[in-house]
């Protein structure tokens, strides 16, 4: 296996980790640094929020600059909010990459598919890299990946609420039906969930919740980033087919004749 | 008896929500006569107008240059090239952002 193939290409660029971190929810910003740091992330997600009298201590200043940073519509229900919300994001940060989010109501905070490709329509044409939070809907991901989206990112449940895959089959149709970059986002709990994700041969994992509201945060972030690892390390080596009745692994020949 | 009292009771309640509507009407139309609105707080203007460049100094304070700001007029992106230029109006509104913690 090449270095080369163990990359992830997003936008023209390598990446060497294939974890994306949010940077929300945080004890400290120390705790956050160190939790990036052992999770061995290169992007990084923020929002777009007011200035308010806090923004004077910029958060940005407390963490390290090594991040590529990918700013988010989070909070944003409509196109008109979210194409302001990109705009801003593009004009403050210098970069055409926006995760794009547009949730349909307030309980279970679901993207709503049809407002997020309005959107996606209109931001491709501003020449906008879109990241699309968007449903498990292997359909709905084949349309954004055909739109021009940069990355289709899925969820595999609801946004915080670590119940990791509830649609494994839909998972693996997407996987199969687009061809581009596919990032699973949201719904992660566990480091088993996001090995789970990656066997499945997915391009990467976004999470924020399951490492920030852990117990030990830095210790998580670790977990997280041996597991997306490990998944994808497994997903490139080839696993074995299953099959339904036991195949021996040690060879009868040989054996003493049975008495 | 108890009909006409009821009623009675449901008529006062309507007019003194419609007074309330009226004076919570009233007063947004007051302060957008004298102010612009920054970040939803009302912010005096004197003179009629003021620069965006000029606004943001006073709202933000002289190192906006290092807070990745970005401004939006009535919904309107207004690129850093353009706050100079910009002439901002009683009843604008204005919105300051930066980049902040996010998943």
């Amino acid at each position: 296996m090449s270095h080369e193939k163990k990359k992830l290409i997003i936008d023209g660029k390598k990446f060497e980790s294939r974890l994306i971190m949010g940077t929300s929810l945080y004890p400290n910003l120390e705790i956050l640094n160190k939790s990036l740091e052992a999770s061995g992330t290169e992007i990084i997600t923020v929002s777009i929020r007011r200035f308010n009298e806090e923004g004077k201590k910029f958060f940005l200043k407390g963490i390290k600059n090594k991040y590529t940073l990918l700013p988010n519509t989070a909070g944003c229900y409509t196109k008109k909010e979210a194409l302001l919300t990109a705009e801003l994001a593009r004009e403050s940060l210098k970069t055409d990459w926006i995760k794009l989010e547009l949730i349909s109501e307030n309980e279970m905070l679901l993207p709503d598919p049809l407002e997020l490709f309005a959107t996606c329509e209109e931001l491709v044409k501003k020449k906008f890299k879109i990241f699309a939070y968007c449903s498990d809907d292997p359909i709905l991901c084949k349309r954004l990946e055909e739109l021009g989206c940069t990355a289709v990112m899925p969820l595999i449940s609801p946004i915080g609420s670590g119940l990791g895959i509830r649609n494994e089959h839909n998972l693996e149709i997407i996987r199969s039906m687009c061809k581009g970059v596919i990032i699973v986002d949201a719904g992660i709990g566990s480091p088993s969930h996001a090995c789970k994700v990656m066997e499945l041969g997915f391009d990467g994992v976004l999470l924020n919740s399951s490492v920030a509201r852990s117990f030990d945060p830095i210790q998580m972030a670790c977990a997280m980033n041996l597991a997306t690892k490990s998944g994808r390390l497994s997903y490139q080596s080839g696993p074995i087919e299953k099959t339904k009745k036991a195949v021996r692994s040690t060879p009868f020949r040989g054996k003493i004749s049975n008495f | 008896m108890f009909l006409r009292k009821k009623l009675k009771v449901i008529i006062f309640f309507l007019h003194t929500d419609l007074i309330y509507e009226n004076i919570v009407y009233f007063n947004i139309i007051e302060m957008s006569k004298k102010n612009c609105f920054v970040n939803g707080a009302p912010f005096a203007i004197k003179n009629c107008s003021i620069h965006l460049e000029d606004l943001i100094k006073i709202a933000v304070g002289t190192k906006k240059n290092k807070l990745a700001l970005a401004v939006a007029v009535n919904n309107q992106l207004v690129q850093k090239s353009m706050w100079k230029k910009k002439v901002i109006k009683e009843g604008d509104i204005i919105e300051i952002v930066q980049p902040f913690f996010g998943g």
